[in-house]
Protein backbone atom coordinates (compact mmCIF):
# COMPACT_ATOMS: atom_id res chain seq x y z
CA UNK A 1 0.00 0.00 0.00
CA UNK A 2 0.98 3.37 -0.77
CA UNK A 3 2.66 5.10 1.72
CA UNK A 4 2.87 2.54 4.49
CA UNK A 5 6.32 2.03 4.75
CA UNK A 6 7.27 5.85 5.41
CA UNK A 7 4.83 5.67 7.83
CA UNK A 8 6.83 2.38 9.50
CA UNK A 9 9.58 4.91 9.65
CA UNK A 10 7.77 7.69 11.54
CA UNK A 11 6.46 5.12 14.01
CA UNK A 12 9.66 3.74 14.38
CA UNK A 13 10.16 7.47 15.01
CA UNK A 14 7.13 8.03 17.81
CA UNK A 15 7.45 4.69 19.67
CA UNK A 16 11.43 4.76 20.73
CA UNK A 17 12.11 6.60 24.43
CA UNK A 18 11.81 10.28 23.82
CA UNK A 19 16.06 11.16 23.80
CA UNK A 20 16.33 7.68 22.65
CA UNK A 21 18.68 6.58 19.53
CA UNK A 22 17.06 3.79 17.55
CA UNK A 23 20.07 2.44 14.83
CA UNK A 24 19.34 4.32 11.54
CA UNK A 25 17.40 1.99 9.36
CA UNK A 26 18.86 2.31 5.90
CA UNK A 27 17.06 -0.66 4.84
CA UNK A 28 13.79 0.94 5.31
CA UNK A 29 14.71 4.16 4.12
CA UNK A 30 16.08 2.88 0.86
CA UNK A 31 13.01 1.17 -0.22
CA UNK A 32 11.15 4.16 0.86
CA UNK A 33 12.80 6.19 -1.56
CA UNK A 34 12.80 3.69 -4.25
CA UNK A 35 8.90 3.51 -3.95
CA UNK A 36 9.25 7.79 -4.13
CA UNK A 37 11.08 7.16 -7.51
CA UNK A 38 8.68 4.46 -9.02
CA UNK A 39 5.59 6.93 -7.75
CA UNK A 40 7.61 9.58 -9.98
CA UNK A 41 7.85 7.10 -13.17
CA UNK A 42 4.17 6.16 -12.43
CA UNK A 43 3.16 9.71 -12.50
CA UNK A 44 5.18 10.51 -15.42
CA UNK A 45 3.39 7.86 -17.20
CA UNK A 46 0.44 9.31 -16.79
CA UNK A 47 0.93 12.27 -17.92
CA UNK A 48 2.45 11.22 -20.75
CA UNK A 49 -1.22 9.57 -21.81
CA UNK A 50 -3.26 12.36 -21.72
CA UNK A 51 -0.48 14.66 -23.71
CA UNK A 52 -0.48 12.35 -26.00
CA UNK A 53 -4.48 12.03 -26.06
CA UNK A 54 -4.32 15.95 -26.05
CA UNK A 55 -5.77 16.80 -23.12
CA UNK A 56 -4.77 19.78 -21.29
CA UNK A 57 -2.92 18.73 -17.88
CA UNK A 58 -4.35 21.97 -16.45
CA UNK A 59 -7.78 21.63 -16.83
CA UNK A 60 -8.58 17.60 -17.70
CA UNK A 61 -9.68 15.58 -14.82
CA UNK A 62 -10.27 12.03 -16.00
CA UNK A 63 -8.98 8.62 -14.27
CA UNK A 64 -5.26 9.19 -15.60
CA UNK A 65 -5.45 12.94 -13.87
CA UNK A 66 -6.63 11.37 -10.58
CA UNK A 67 -4.32 8.73 -10.76
CA UNK A 68 -1.13 11.20 -11.22
CA UNK A 69 -2.54 13.15 -8.23
CA UNK A 70 -2.15 9.70 -6.05
CA UNK A 71 1.10 9.56 -7.23
CA UNK A 72 1.64 13.22 -6.51
CA UNK A 73 0.26 12.77 -3.17
CA UNK A 74 1.99 9.88 -2.57
CA UNK A 75 5.37 11.44 -2.79
CA UNK A 76 4.92 14.42 -0.79
CA UNK A 77 3.36 12.15 2.16
CA UNK A 78 6.51 9.70 1.83
CA UNK A 79 8.62 13.09 1.54
CA UNK A 80 7.24 14.49 5.01
CA UNK A 81 7.86 10.98 6.34
CA UNK A 82 11.18 10.60 5.36
CA UNK A 83 12.08 14.47 6.57
CA UNK A 84 9.97 13.83 9.69
CA UNK A 85 12.45 10.96 10.57
CA UNK A 86 15.58 12.59 9.74
CA UNK A 87 14.50 16.18 10.90
CA UNK A 88 13.39 14.27 14.53
CA UNK A 89 16.55 11.78 14.47
CA UNK A 90 18.72 15.10 14.18
CA UNK A 91 17.08 16.59 17.22
CA UNK A 92 17.99 13.84 19.24
CA UNK A 93 21.66 14.06 18.12
CA UNK A 94 21.68 17.79 18.97
CA UNK A 95 20.22 16.90 22.45
CA UNK A 96 23.30 14.82 22.72
CA UNK A 97 25.73 17.02 21.94
CA UNK A 98 24.22 19.17 25.01
CA UNK A 99 24.23 16.71 27.30
CA UNK A 100 27.36 14.65 26.08
CA UNK A 101 29.65 16.37 25.19
CA UNK A 102 31.31 16.56 21.73
CA UNK A 103 33.11 13.44 21.24
CA UNK A 104 29.74 10.82 21.29
CA UNK A 105 30.70 7.37 22.71
CA UNK A 106 31.22 4.61 19.67
CA UNK A 107 27.73 2.84 21.01
CA UNK A 108 25.92 6.18 19.40
CA UNK A 109 27.94 6.50 17.00
CA UNK A 110 27.62 3.18 15.21
CA UNK A 111 23.80 4.38 15.16
CA UNK A 112 23.97 6.80 13.20
CA UNK A 113 24.13 7.56 9.51
CA UNK A 114 26.75 8.67 7.64
CA UNK A 115 25.71 11.91 6.93
CA UNK A 116 24.03 11.83 10.37
CA UNK A 117 28.01 11.52 11.99
CA UNK A 118 28.61 14.18 9.65
CA UNK A 119 25.48 15.93 11.10
CA UNK A 120 26.48 15.61 14.68
CA UNK A 121 30.44 17.06 13.63
CA UNK A 122 28.87 19.66 12.10
CA UNK A 123 26.72 20.65 14.87
CA UNK A 124 29.09 20.75 17.10
CA UNK A 125 31.28 22.64 15.59
CA UNK A 126 28.66 25.57 14.69
CA UNK A 127 28.16 25.43 18.69
CA UNK A 128 31.69 25.57 19.70
CA UNK A 129 31.85 28.55 17.04
CA UNK A 130 29.07 30.49 18.64
CA UNK A 131 30.46 30.03 22.24
CA UNK A 132 34.04 30.99 21.45
CA UNK A 133 32.36 34.13 19.91
CA UNK A 134 30.63 34.71 22.99
CA UNK A 135 33.31 34.06 25.05
CA UNK A 136 30.76 31.45 27.05
CA UNK A 137 30.65 27.99 27.36
CA UNK A 138 26.69 27.21 27.20
CA UNK A 139 26.74 23.20 28.47
CA UNK A 140 27.49 24.13 32.08
CA UNK A 141 25.22 25.48 34.41
CA UNK A 142 21.86 23.56 32.95
CA UNK A 143 20.12 23.78 36.00
CA UNK A 144 19.53 27.31 38.51
CA UNK A 145 22.20 26.89 40.80
CA UNK A 146 21.48 26.38 44.46
CA UNK A 147 24.65 26.13 46.56
CA UNK A 148 28.00 26.74 44.76
CA UNK A 149 29.84 24.30 46.63
CA UNK A 150 28.46 20.56 45.96
CA UNK A 151 29.81 17.28 47.73
CA UNK A 152 31.58 14.65 45.35
CA UNK A 153 32.84 11.23 45.10
CA UNK A 154 35.01 10.51 42.40
CA UNK A 155 34.96 7.23 40.41
CA UNK A 156 37.98 7.51 38.52
CA UNK A 157 41.56 8.38 39.38
CA UNK A 158 41.37 11.95 38.15
CA UNK A 159 44.92 12.49 39.94
CA UNK A 160 45.79 16.07 40.81
CA UNK A 161 44.23 18.97 39.25
CA UNK A 162 44.21 22.57 39.56
CA UNK A 163 40.70 24.35 40.72
CA UNK A 164 39.92 28.14 40.41
CA UNK A 165 40.60 28.44 43.94
CA UNK A 166 43.20 25.66 44.94
CA UNK A 167 44.56 22.18 43.91
CA UNK A 168 42.94 19.25 44.82
CA UNK A 169 44.15 15.48 44.22
CA UNK A 170 41.13 13.66 42.92
CA UNK A 171 42.18 10.02 43.47
CA UNK A 172 39.24 7.39 43.16
CA UNK A 173 36.97 6.91 45.40
CA UNK A 174 37.72 9.96 47.42
CA UNK A 175 35.54 12.60 48.77
CA UNK A 176 35.23 16.08 48.13
CA UNK A 177 34.11 19.36 48.40
CA UNK A 178 34.34 21.12 45.70
CA UNK A 179 32.75 24.40 43.54
CA UNK A 180 29.95 23.55 41.90
CA UNK A 181 31.71 25.30 38.91
CA UNK A 182 34.82 23.27 38.85
CA UNK A 183 32.72 19.83 39.29
CA UNK A 184 31.27 20.45 36.36
CA UNK A 185 33.46 19.88 34.04
CA UNK A 186 34.57 16.64 35.24
CA UNK A 187 30.95 15.30 35.48
CA UNK A 188 30.61 16.09 31.87
CA UNK A 189 33.16 14.71 30.34
CA UNK A 190 31.18 11.36 30.17
CA UNK A 191 33.81 9.87 27.80
CA UNK A 192 36.80 10.95 29.22
CA UNK A 193 38.05 8.60 32.00
CA UNK A 194 37.08 11.02 34.37
CA UNK A 195 34.05 10.14 36.64
CA UNK A 196 31.98 12.28 39.65
CA UNK A 197 29.03 11.09 41.32
CA UNK A 198 27.44 13.28 42.97
CA UNK A 199 25.57 12.53 46.75
CA UNK A 200 21.82 12.06 45.30
CA UNK A 201 20.72 13.68 48.35
CA UNK A 202 22.57 17.21 47.28
CA UNK A 203 20.59 17.61 44.15
CA UNK A 204 16.49 17.26 43.22
CA UNK A 205 16.39 14.16 41.52
CA UNK A 206 14.72 15.38 38.79
CA UNK A 207 17.57 17.72 37.68
CA UNK A 208 19.78 16.52 35.19
CA UNK A 209 22.77 16.76 36.85
CA UNK A 210 22.01 13.62 38.63
CA UNK A 211 21.51 11.91 34.62
CA UNK A 212 24.82 13.06 33.88
CA UNK A 213 26.31 11.43 37.10
CA UNK A 214 24.86 8.57 36.33
CA UNK A 215 25.77 8.84 32.82
CA UNK A 216 29.28 8.60 34.29
CA UNK A 217 28.67 5.20 35.39
CA UNK A 218 28.07 3.56 31.86
CA UNK A 219 31.70 3.76 30.79
CA UNK A 220 33.57 2.62 34.47
CA UNK A 221 31.31 -0.09 34.62
CA UNK A 222 30.11 1.16 38.28
CA UNK A 223 27.05 2.50 37.88
CA UNK A 224 25.32 3.91 41.19
CA UNK A 225 22.02 4.44 41.14
CA UNK A 226 20.31 7.19 42.94
CA UNK A 227 16.80 7.37 43.91
CA UNK A 228 13.55 8.70 42.02
CA UNK A 229 13.27 7.66 38.43
CA UNK A 230 12.39 10.00 35.99
CA UNK A 231 12.76 10.13 31.82
CA UNK A 232 16.36 11.23 31.96
CA UNK A 233 17.10 8.10 33.78
CA UNK A 234 15.03 5.88 31.57
CA UNK A 235 17.27 7.84 28.47
CA UNK A 236 20.14 6.09 30.34
CA UNK A 237 19.13 2.79 31.61
CA UNK A 238 18.52 2.53 27.69
CA UNK A 239 22.09 3.24 26.73
CA UNK A 240 23.56 0.50 29.15
CA UNK A 241 21.43 -1.54 27.39
CA UNK A 242 23.63 -1.10 24.07
CA UNK A 243 25.54 -3.87 23.09
CA UNK A 244 28.92 -2.94 23.03
CA UNK B 1 12.96 23.16 33.36
CA UNK B 2 13.96 25.50 35.31
CA UNK B 3 12.62 27.10 38.61
CA UNK B 4 11.57 30.39 38.68
CA UNK B 5 14.57 32.13 41.23
CA UNK B 6 12.37 35.05 42.05
CA UNK B 7 9.23 33.20 42.50
CA UNK B 8 9.55 34.05 46.66
CA UNK B 9 9.10 37.78 46.48
CA UNK B 10 5.60 37.86 45.86
CA UNK B 11 4.37 41.79 44.69
CA UNK B 12 2.38 43.51 47.30
CA UNK B 13 1.71 47.26 47.23
CA UNK B 14 3.56 47.90 49.66
CA UNK B 15 6.99 46.42 47.65
CA UNK B 16 5.65 48.63 44.75
CA UNK B 17 8.49 51.13 45.57
CA UNK B 18 10.78 48.53 46.12
CA UNK B 19 10.60 46.81 42.97
CA UNK B 20 10.64 49.94 40.82
CA UNK B 21 13.83 50.49 42.51
CA UNK B 22 15.55 46.99 41.97
CA UNK B 23 14.08 46.58 38.38
CA UNK B 24 16.54 48.72 37.18
CA UNK B 25 19.37 46.75 38.14
CA UNK B 26 20.94 45.02 35.13
CA UNK B 27 20.68 41.57 36.78
CA UNK B 28 16.50 42.16 37.02
CA UNK B 29 16.74 43.30 33.64
CA UNK B 30 18.15 40.44 32.19
CA UNK B 31 15.99 38.52 34.15
CA UNK B 32 12.82 40.25 33.18
CA UNK B 33 14.51 39.51 29.57
CA UNK B 34 14.91 35.60 30.15
CA UNK B 35 11.36 35.75 31.44
CA UNK B 36 9.99 37.08 28.26
CA UNK B 37 12.04 35.32 26.00
CA UNK B 38 11.17 31.89 27.73
CA UNK B 39 7.54 32.29 27.56
CA UNK B 40 7.55 33.63 24.12
CA UNK B 41 6.51 31.59 21.88
CA UNK B 42 8.64 33.67 18.81
CA UNK B 43 12.35 35.47 19.21
CA UNK B 44 12.07 38.42 20.72
CA UNK B 45 15.00 41.26 20.55
CA UNK B 46 18.18 40.96 21.57
CA UNK B 47 19.29 43.00 23.91
CA UNK B 48 22.34 44.04 22.86
CA UNK B 49 23.18 46.60 24.97
CA UNK B 50 21.99 44.52 27.83
CA UNK B 51 23.84 41.68 27.42
CA UNK B 52 27.11 43.27 27.16
CA UNK B 53 26.37 45.24 30.36
CA UNK B 54 25.61 42.16 32.41
CA UNK B 55 28.83 40.50 30.51
CA UNK B 56 31.42 43.15 32.06
CA UNK B 57 29.61 43.46 35.34
CA UNK B 58 29.68 39.09 35.51
CA UNK B 59 33.88 39.90 35.05
CA UNK B 60 34.07 42.55 37.57
CA UNK B 61 32.48 40.13 39.80
CA UNK B 62 34.74 37.38 39.20
CA UNK B 63 37.86 39.79 40.04
CA UNK B 64 36.06 40.72 43.06
CA UNK B 65 35.86 37.10 44.32
CA UNK B 66 38.94 36.28 43.38
CA UNK B 67 40.25 39.39 45.21
CA UNK B 68 38.26 38.16 48.27
CA UNK B 69 39.61 34.64 47.99
CA UNK B 70 43.05 36.10 47.57
CA UNK B 71 43.03 38.57 49.97
CA UNK B 72 41.44 35.41 52.98
CA UNK B 73 37.82 37.54 53.59
CA UNK B 74 35.41 35.78 55.61
CA UNK B 75 34.59 32.39 53.41
CA UNK B 76 30.69 32.94 53.99
CA UNK B 77 30.75 36.61 52.44
CA UNK B 78 32.86 35.37 49.79
CA UNK B 79 30.17 32.11 49.07
CA UNK B 80 27.30 34.68 49.24
CA UNK B 81 29.19 36.87 46.37
CA UNK B 82 30.23 33.58 44.30
CA UNK B 83 26.27 32.24 44.87
CA UNK B 84 24.99 35.68 43.52
CA UNK B 85 27.89 35.54 40.49
CA UNK B 86 26.92 31.82 39.51
CA UNK B 87 22.73 32.90 39.53
CA UNK B 88 23.59 35.75 37.43
CA UNK B 89 25.87 33.70 35.12
CA UNK B 90 23.18 30.98 35.16
CA UNK B 91 20.71 33.80 33.86
CA UNK B 92 22.92 34.76 30.99
CA UNK B 93 23.68 31.19 29.70
CA UNK B 94 20.16 30.32 30.31
CA UNK B 95 18.95 32.95 28.39
CA UNK B 96 21.29 32.38 25.29
CA UNK B 97 20.26 28.82 25.03
CA UNK B 98 16.80 29.46 25.03
CA UNK B 99 18.02 31.32 21.86
CA UNK B 100 19.50 28.94 20.32
CA UNK B 101 17.03 26.44 20.54
CA UNK B 102 14.06 28.81 19.12
CA UNK B 103 16.97 29.25 16.13
CA UNK B 104 17.24 25.93 15.82
CA UNK B 105 13.17 24.88 15.58
CA UNK B 106 12.27 28.14 13.30
CA UNK B 107 15.66 28.85 11.30
CA UNK B 108 14.04 28.94 7.80
CA UNK B 109 11.29 30.67 9.17
CA UNK B 110 13.61 33.37 10.58
CA UNK B 111 15.95 33.33 7.58
CA UNK B 112 13.61 34.31 4.76
CA UNK B 113 11.96 36.62 7.41
CA UNK B 114 13.66 39.75 7.85
CA UNK B 115 12.25 41.42 10.66
CA UNK B 116 12.52 38.42 12.60
CA UNK B 117 16.24 37.74 11.77
CA UNK B 118 17.24 41.88 12.47
CA UNK B 119 16.04 40.30 15.73
CA UNK B 120 19.64 38.19 16.45
CA UNK B 121 22.92 39.03 17.63
CA UNK B 122 25.81 39.43 15.46
CA UNK B 123 27.01 35.94 16.67
CA UNK B 124 23.57 34.56 16.54
CA UNK B 125 23.12 35.48 12.73
CA UNK B 126 26.32 33.87 12.42
CA UNK B 127 25.61 30.74 14.14
CA UNK B 128 21.87 30.71 12.28
CA UNK B 129 23.59 31.01 8.86
CA UNK B 130 26.29 28.24 9.91
CA UNK B 131 23.69 26.00 11.52
CA UNK B 132 21.28 26.35 8.53
CA UNK B 133 24.36 25.05 6.28
CA UNK B 134 25.03 22.03 8.66
CA UNK B 135 21.18 20.79 8.66
CA UNK B 136 20.91 21.40 5.24
CA UNK B 137 23.29 19.31 3.52
CA UNK B 138 22.31 17.18 6.23
CA UNK B 139 18.86 16.84 4.63
CA UNK B 140 19.72 17.28 0.99
CA UNK B 141 22.34 14.47 1.38
CA UNK B 142 20.49 11.45 3.12
CA UNK B 143 16.52 12.54 1.97
CA UNK B 144 16.29 15.34 -0.81
CA UNK B 145 19.01 14.98 -3.71
CA UNK B 146 17.46 11.55 -4.12
CA UNK B 147 14.08 12.30 -4.52
CA UNK B 148 12.30 13.08 -8.02
CA UNK B 149 13.70 16.65 -9.45
CA UNK B 150 10.31 18.37 -8.85
CA UNK B 151 10.44 17.52 -4.85
CA UNK B 152 13.86 18.44 -3.96
CA UNK B 153 12.82 21.37 -2.24
CA UNK B 154 13.93 22.09 1.50
CA UNK B 155 10.84 24.27 2.08
CA UNK B 156 8.46 22.70 -0.23
CA UNK B 157 6.92 19.88 -0.61
CA UNK B 158 7.44 19.91 -4.38
CA UNK B 159 7.78 22.81 -7.23
CA UNK B 160 3.74 22.68 -7.16
CA UNK B 161 3.12 24.36 -3.72
CA UNK B 162 2.14 27.66 -3.82
CA UNK B 163 3.74 28.60 -0.96
CA UNK B 164 6.88 27.32 1.98
CA UNK B 165 5.02 24.36 3.55
CA UNK B 166 7.72 22.44 4.76
CA UNK B 167 9.09 25.71 7.46
CA UNK B 168 7.60 25.31 10.81
CA UNK B 169 6.46 28.69 12.46
CA UNK B 170 6.04 29.71 15.80
CA UNK B 171 2.22 29.19 17.24
CA UNK B 172 1.33 32.77 17.57
CA UNK B 173 -1.74 32.52 19.23
CA UNK B 174 -0.91 30.36 21.72
CA UNK B 175 -1.83 31.99 25.22
CA UNK B 176 0.72 33.00 27.51
CA UNK B 177 0.30 34.56 31.00
CA UNK B 178 1.39 37.99 31.11
CA UNK B 179 1.53 40.63 33.80
CA UNK B 180 0.53 44.22 33.12
CA UNK B 181 3.81 46.89 33.73
CA UNK B 182 1.48 50.28 32.98
CA UNK B 183 -2.35 50.89 32.60
CA UNK B 184 -3.22 49.74 28.47
CA UNK B 185 -6.43 50.91 27.27
CA UNK B 186 -8.97 48.48 25.21
CA UNK B 187 -7.93 50.09 21.80
CA UNK B 188 -4.24 48.82 22.28
CA UNK B 189 -5.65 45.33 23.08
CA UNK B 190 -7.36 45.43 19.95
CA UNK B 191 -6.70 42.22 17.76
CA UNK B 192 -5.63 43.05 14.51
CA UNK B 193 -8.34 41.38 12.96
CA UNK B 194 -11.15 43.58 13.87
CA UNK B 195 -13.91 42.27 12.70
CA UNK B 196 -13.78 39.51 15.31
CA UNK B 197 -16.71 40.02 16.72
CA UNK B 198 -15.90 38.15 19.56
CA UNK B 199 -13.40 40.03 20.21
CA UNK B 200 -13.86 41.60 24.01
CA UNK B 201 -13.35 44.95 25.07
CA UNK B 202 -10.66 44.61 28.01
CA UNK B 203 -8.42 46.91 29.54
CA UNK B 204 -5.52 46.17 31.73
CA UNK B 205 -4.64 47.94 35.14
CA UNK B 206 -0.76 47.84 36.45
CA UNK B 207 0.33 44.14 38.22
CA UNK B 208 -2.89 42.36 36.85
CA UNK B 209 -2.55 39.13 35.52
CA UNK B 210 -3.90 37.69 32.25
CA UNK B 211 -3.93 35.17 30.00
CA UNK B 212 -4.47 35.63 26.59
CA UNK B 213 -2.83 35.29 23.13
CA UNK B 214 0.53 35.86 22.27
CA UNK B 215 -0.19 37.44 19.05
CA UNK B 216 -2.29 40.34 21.10
CA UNK B 217 0.09 41.55 23.36
CA UNK B 218 2.72 40.98 20.81
CA UNK B 219 2.93 44.69 20.49
CA UNK B 220 2.81 45.47 24.17
CA UNK B 221 5.61 43.33 24.88
CA UNK B 222 7.67 45.20 22.66
CA UNK B 223 6.98 48.58 24.04
CA UNK B 224 7.62 47.31 27.53
CA UNK B 225 3.82 47.84 28.77
CA UNK B 226 3.57 44.09 29.42
CA UNK B 227 5.99 41.03 30.76
CA UNK B 228 5.65 37.69 30.63
CA UNK B 229 5.08 35.48 33.58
Amino acid sequence: MYGRKASQLVKELSSSEKGQLKPFNDDLFNQVIKECSSHHVGLQALFRNMQEEGLDIQTTRNADFYGALIHHLSLTRNKRCLMAYMYNRADVIRSLRWKLGRVLPNELVMKLSNSEKEFSKGYSATLDAYMNEMNLDLTVDMVPPKDPYIQVRVLDDIGEVLLTDRSANLARYSMHFLKRTDAEQYICQVCCSLKLLIFPGLINSSNQSVALILLTGFNGGTLELTNGVNPVHAFLMGIRRLPS
Amino acid sequence: MESEPGSSDKPSNGMDDFETLISTTDVELLRRAWRNEKAAPEILRFETNLIDRVTGQLQLMEETVDDFVESSIDPLTVSLYQMDLDRTQFLLRSYLRIRLQKIEKFMFHILKTNELHDRLSKQEKNFTRRYSEVIGKHLEESVLLNLPDNYQSLIRQSTTSEEDDMVPEPQMDTFVVCKAREYVGPSELQDSNKSLASDLLMEMEPGELFFIPFKRIKKLLENGKVDLV
